[in-house]
């Protein structure tokens, strides 16, 4: 299974200890369990084979080569998909040991596939050709405007294998998708101005959020937005390790020509944000580029660093409001603890805090690479939001609040998801 | 092993295909625990539902396969790891809370129920389940019976043993039986609690539920030595004051902790104690006061009550986060479990101490204070045979020093497969040989999770037991007397309840108080003696007991089954048993979890499986309510009875008192 390149895969992890290469790494669960009860994959199916523990002594195993896999085999396939890369293992380790980083770079060794193949290449095209993704994205947007979407799933072709995804995307996708208003207003030289990096949902599906963000940044800041820029983070997830060095490296080098690399560069996704500042883990093994991507990293914010931190004018009126931590690899690193303190501010008593082991929505992309469990973790946050008889739900992305808007309306419309940027609204 | 294709058949029938898996993965992801052993079943079966496990079980006997049952797998001791392959029954679907009921106290629980769901489950009905092992966020209800877990509330409100009230099991062969503590006998639910899963499955239990404190005091104090911190805890216990827990560390593991997690400990100490109250506020305002007094009193260098449940929470971090502090150091951490008499405690650490520098190994030193149960925990790297070969010797070096001590060699984790060569450091030879057959007489086949608890050989390594002395080995000469005429006769103390003109065998010679502890609160008495002599003996030191001044002997009152509340005080036995020999079980602790409750096999057993004749119990500084004694009951033989009797007393020596009418 072992992919004998590095190329493809990473040399070391970098964990909170320091940096581990992949068998230190997986060598540190000491198999406590702290891990299993607060996965969400686990809980839908309690078997040692779907938990963080597991997923790691596998990988162990496979390092030791005592046991071989192959992406002929289902369970391998299921394990390693059913994984949403949450991180909240790592969280509940004592040892934090990287379990989704694991689960990716097994991923990436068996050379496994998660999403639907013509997705992915299509969403690949983000980052190998951003205007031919851009043209195709107002084409499929067009499309559905027409009824071309309707049409094909009236006609069944949306139930064919591999084409699904069709289904559940324009399930998720707003009805109504507005246009930009607001461009760079960057004429100020004297300071380093701010670059806004808008997510993929902010760019083509969420132009609100977008606005909103650069609102937000313009009244401090001189902004100067670089649209349809990936980040690295959607072929670092789904396999392609290569090509998101080389989209890293592209954004490394275009952030290092301006303004002597020392410009912020804000994000509204806190996916983007964790990626971004764990980037110099993707070039492990090349110390040059990890330097590079390192000096890059500490640049990064989070839209919570833009934000006014108090209400400016009446506080926010409503029912009781929670945050959604749902986020690749990490909960704890400082957007949530901003976005919390922000919460606390406007809200006061009427925040409900989430408990550590309650469940949120699977993390990027989860709704295409396994459709059944997106659904039945979708259905277990709405029984905690109507549980709880919260209003709102503030997500810290911009595909966390589509997904679980989604999922609102279908089961308990009396609440609402929206992104924390829309908190006045 | 070979598992037959028609017993795969047979158990996808019962269980659905596609609980039943034989793929490479399964098997080798089901194989292990929180312990250093792995091994490989031959097949995993998920159990969707408890009414699915007897007819698996029916057909793993029918095949003679063996099988393993698997919780949380959180456990330290290698008890769900199948050492002969078979089937492992994996039982975490079974999570459901069947029901609550906060009017009687108690509530029914699925094995598979997390402790912290329970738990969280119960929070906004005011209620609590008190055992509270450390890993509770993540372990099971059947786990923690299966290890009998604790955790630091153990002092005040007992472990897993204390708190369950019935419970449905499914025996080796398939059977459904259901045990209760209602039931006249040996309480075979304590006998099951801390078996390890070699008796049987349980599949649904019923535990005690307690009304939840509102009030909550918690304290941070610090001590110039750790005999210090000691003796305030037993001075506080003397005064009658019993803390909900004490939990403590040495100053190498404060500076670790502080290291690590910035705790605010204060460093300059030898002993930290975190110790909480709990109770009315009127009875807490007291015994805060008793606290700072008797800390003053022992030299107590920092006392700090935390004033908001964020300063609370914040003392507790420092303690929770000594794992963490060694996790983050080494691949792997060993987390050792001994328990010593409280009063030796101080000596003990001291050794440990001392054999953890001469090994160079690194490892914090928690303990908790009111029960003289500690945990170090080394750390090492198992890729390493020889690093781990040494760790491994060094923590059975420290459980020697915890025999050594008057100790036990587990506390709340259980014995498993990792520390079975130890138990041939603290009992006998005829203590392991009823081991042995208690778990002959229940599992005859050997199906139920295999080779655990007892050592293999340990006929030649078991300790040899003391000899009998004084007027205990003529009374021993006296049985063998009557035990070779062959004439079946009944035990009996004083006649008061037995009454009867037949041929007995009465334990009245046995009649001397053999030690009063006032460290560890302990009297330890023979069998004969009478409890009106054990009202005098307290009353003459001034302390008390839950036994009633009423006729009749000690022994009685613990064999009769009258008082199945003081089974609870026993903290050990000594028994002779039917083929001549004598067993020793516990100690002066407060928790032991090294091998089968013998305690609660003889209690309530009216000496038809053996004879005891030395008890030691708990006493009290402050009065405590004495207990009623309940109607006198003939036991109800079950097949556990039967066979034990076959197991023990094949010629049918000790008559049962049934038999009398």
């Amino acid at each position: 299974m072992m992919h004998p390149s590095f190329k493809h895969c990473l040399h070391a992890l970098k964990t909170p200890f320091g940096w581990r290469e992949l068998y230190d790494s997986a060598a540190y669960c000491n198999r406590c369990g702290a891990c299993t009860q607060v996965c969400p994959a686990y809980h839908l199916n309690p078997q040692e084979t779907f938990s963080p523990r597991g997923r790691n002594q596998l990988l162990r195993l496979v390092c030791e080569e005592k046991i071989k896999l192959s992406r002929k085999q289902p369970l391998a396939r299921d394990l390693l998909i059913s994984c949403t890369l949450c991180g909240r293992c790592s969280q509940a380790c004592a040892s934090h040991t990287p379990t989704a980083e694991h689960v990716l770079e097994m991923r990436r060794r068996l050379g496994l596939c998660v999403l639907p193949r013509l997705l992915q290449r299509l969403l690949l095209w983000r980052e190998t050709a951003p205007r031919l993704f851009a043209v195709g994205i107002r084409l499929g947007l067009w499309g559905r405007r027409c009824g071309l979407v309707t049409l094909l799933r009236k006609s069944g072709v949306t139930l064919l294998p591999g084409l699904t995804w069709i289904n559940r995307a324009d399930e998720l996708l707003p009805r109504r998708i507005g246009r930009w208003r607001i461009t760079s207003n960057a004429t100020d030289t004297v300071k380093p101005p701010l670059i806004y990096l808008p997510s993929l949902e902010a760019e083509f599906f969420l132009p609100e959020l977008a606005s909103q963000t650069l609102a937000y940044a313009q009244r401090e800041h001189a902004v100067t937005v670089w649209r349809n820029t990936a980040s690295g983070l959607f072929s670092y997830v789904y396999g392609q390790l290569r090509q998101s060095r080389r989209t890293l490296r592209r954004l490394i080098n275009r952030h290092a020509q301006t303004a002597d690399g020392n410009a912020p560069l804000l994000t509204d996704s806190v996916d983007t944000y964790v990626f971004l500042k764990r980037a110099a883990q993707v070039f492990s093994g090349n110390m040059r580029w990890q330097k590079r991507a390192q000096k890059m990293a500490d640049c990064v914010c989070f839209v919570t660093e833009v934000m006014p931190k108090s209400p400016t004018e009446n506080k926010p009126q409503g029912g009781p409001v929670r945050l959604e931590p749902s986020a690749l690899f990490d909960r704890q690193s400082r957007p949530f603890t901003q976005a919390l303190d922000i919460l606390t501010t406007f809200f006061g008593k009427n925040l409900l805090q989430c408990l550590y082991t309650e469940a949120d929505i699977p993390a990027f992309g989860y709704a295409f690479t396994a459709e059944n469990r997106a659904e039945q973790m979708g259905l277990e946050v709405v029984r905690q939001v109507a549980q709880t008889h919260t209003r709102t739900v503030y997500t810290l992305s911009g595909l966390a609040a589509l997904e679980l808007t989604y999922f609102l309306q279908r089961f308990y419309p009396a609440a609402k998801a929206k992104h924390l940027v829309h908190i006045n609204r | 092993m070979h598992i037959p294709a028609e017993a795969l058949r047979a158990l996808k029938h019962v269980l659905g295909e596609k609980n039943v898996l034989c793929d490479e993965i399964s098997l080798c992801l089901n194989g292990y625990d929180c312990s250093l052993s792995r091994a490989r079943p031959d097949v995993l079966l998920n159990i969707p539902t408890r009414q699915q496990v007897s007819p698996a079980v029916q057909i793993l006997h029918r095949y003679k396969i063996p099988f393993t049952v698997r919780g949380a797998a959180t456990n330290h001791a290698g008890s769900c790891c199948p050492l002969k392959g078979g089937a492992i029954l994996n039982l975490c679907a079974l999570n459901r809370i069947l029901q609550i009921n906060t009017q009687a106290g108690y509530a029914w629980v699925e094995p598979g129920v997390i402790t912290g769901q329970l738990q969280q489950a119960l929070q906004p009905l005011g209620f609590f389940y008190a055992p509270d092992p450390a890993s509770q966020r993540v372990c099971t209800i059947g786990g923690n019976i299966a290890q009998n877990a604790s955790g630091a509330r153990c002092l005040k409100y007992g472990g897993t043993l204390d708190h369950l009230i019935q419970a449905e099991v499914v025996l080796p062969n398939g059977d459904v039986q259901t045990f209760s503590r209602t039931t006249p006998g040996p309480d075979w639910l304590g006998l099951l609690t801390g078996s390890e899963g070699t008796l049987g499955i349980i599949t649904q239990a019923k535990v005690k539920i307690l009304p939840l404190s509102q009030h909550v005091r918690t304290f941070l104090i610090t001590f110039p030595s750790l005999q210090q911190s000691v003796q305030t805890v037993t001075d506080l216990m003397g005064r009658g004051v019993i803390p909900r827990c004490v939990e403590a560390m040495d100053k190498q593991t404060v500076l670790a902790v502080e290291t690590f997690s910035r705790a605010g400990y204060p460093t300059d100490a030898e002993a930290l104690l975190i110790l909480e109250l709990d109770g009315p506020l009127q009875t807490l305002e007291h015994e805060q006061k008793t606290v700072e007094e008797i800390c003053h009193l022992h030299q107590a260098q920092h006392i700090y009550c935390a004033q908001t449940e964020a300063e609370r929470q914040r003392l507790w971090a420092g303690r929770q986060g000594a794992y963490s502090a060694m996790a983050s150091l080494a691949p792997n951490v060993l987390v050792c479990d001994g328990t010593v008499p409280r009063s030796a405690l101080p000596d003990t650490l001291r050794a440990v101490r001392k054999i953890l520098e001469e090994n160079q190994i690194r490892a914090s030193l928690l303990f908790h204070a009111g029960d003289g149960n500690f945990h170090p925990q080394l750390i090492f790297d198992e890729r390493h045979k020889t690093d781990t070969l040494h760790i491994t010797r060094t923590a059975k070096r420290i459980l020697q020093a915890c025999v050594d001590a008057g100790g036990t060699i587990s506390g709340e984790h259980g014995i498993g497969v990792e520390k079975r060569s130890t138990m041939a450091y603290q009992y006998d030879r005829a203590t392991l040989h009823l081991f042995s057959q208690i778990k002959h007489a229940a599992d005859p086949d050997e199906l139920a999770n295999p080779l655990k608890i007892l050592p293999l050989n340990y006929e030649e390594k078991a300790v040899f037991p003391p000899a009998a002395q004084g007027r205990l080995r003529t009374w021993l000469e006296d049985f063998q007397h009557r035990k070779s005429q062959g004439k079946p006769f009944w035990v009996c103390g004083t006649n008061s309840r037995l009454q009867t003109q037949e041929p007995v065998f009465s334990t009245e010679p046995l009649n001397q108080i053999t030690d009063v502890d006032l460290t560890n609160y302990t009297l330890t008495v023979q069998a004969g003696v009478t409890l009106k002599q054990v009202q005098q003996t307290l009353a003459k030191h001034g302390v008390h007991s839950v036994l009633p001044d009423e006729p009749g002997t000690v022994g009685g009152a613990f064999s009769s089954g009258c008082f199945p509340d003081f089974y609870a005080h026993v903290t050990a036995i000594q028994v002779l048993m039917p083929d001549g020999s004598l067993v020793r079980y516990g100690g002066k602790l407060t928790k032991n979890a090294a091998g089968y409750n013998l305690i609660r096999l003889f209690a309530g057993a009216q000496g038809a499986l053996g004879i005891v004749t030395e008890l030691t119990f708990k006493i009290f500084a402050t009065p405590q309510p004495i207990l009623t004694p309940r109607k006198d009951q003939p036991i109800v033989p079950n097949c556990w009875f039967n066979r034990l009797k076959q197991e023990l007393d094949p010629t049918g020596l000790l008559c049962l008192k049934e038999e009398t009418r």
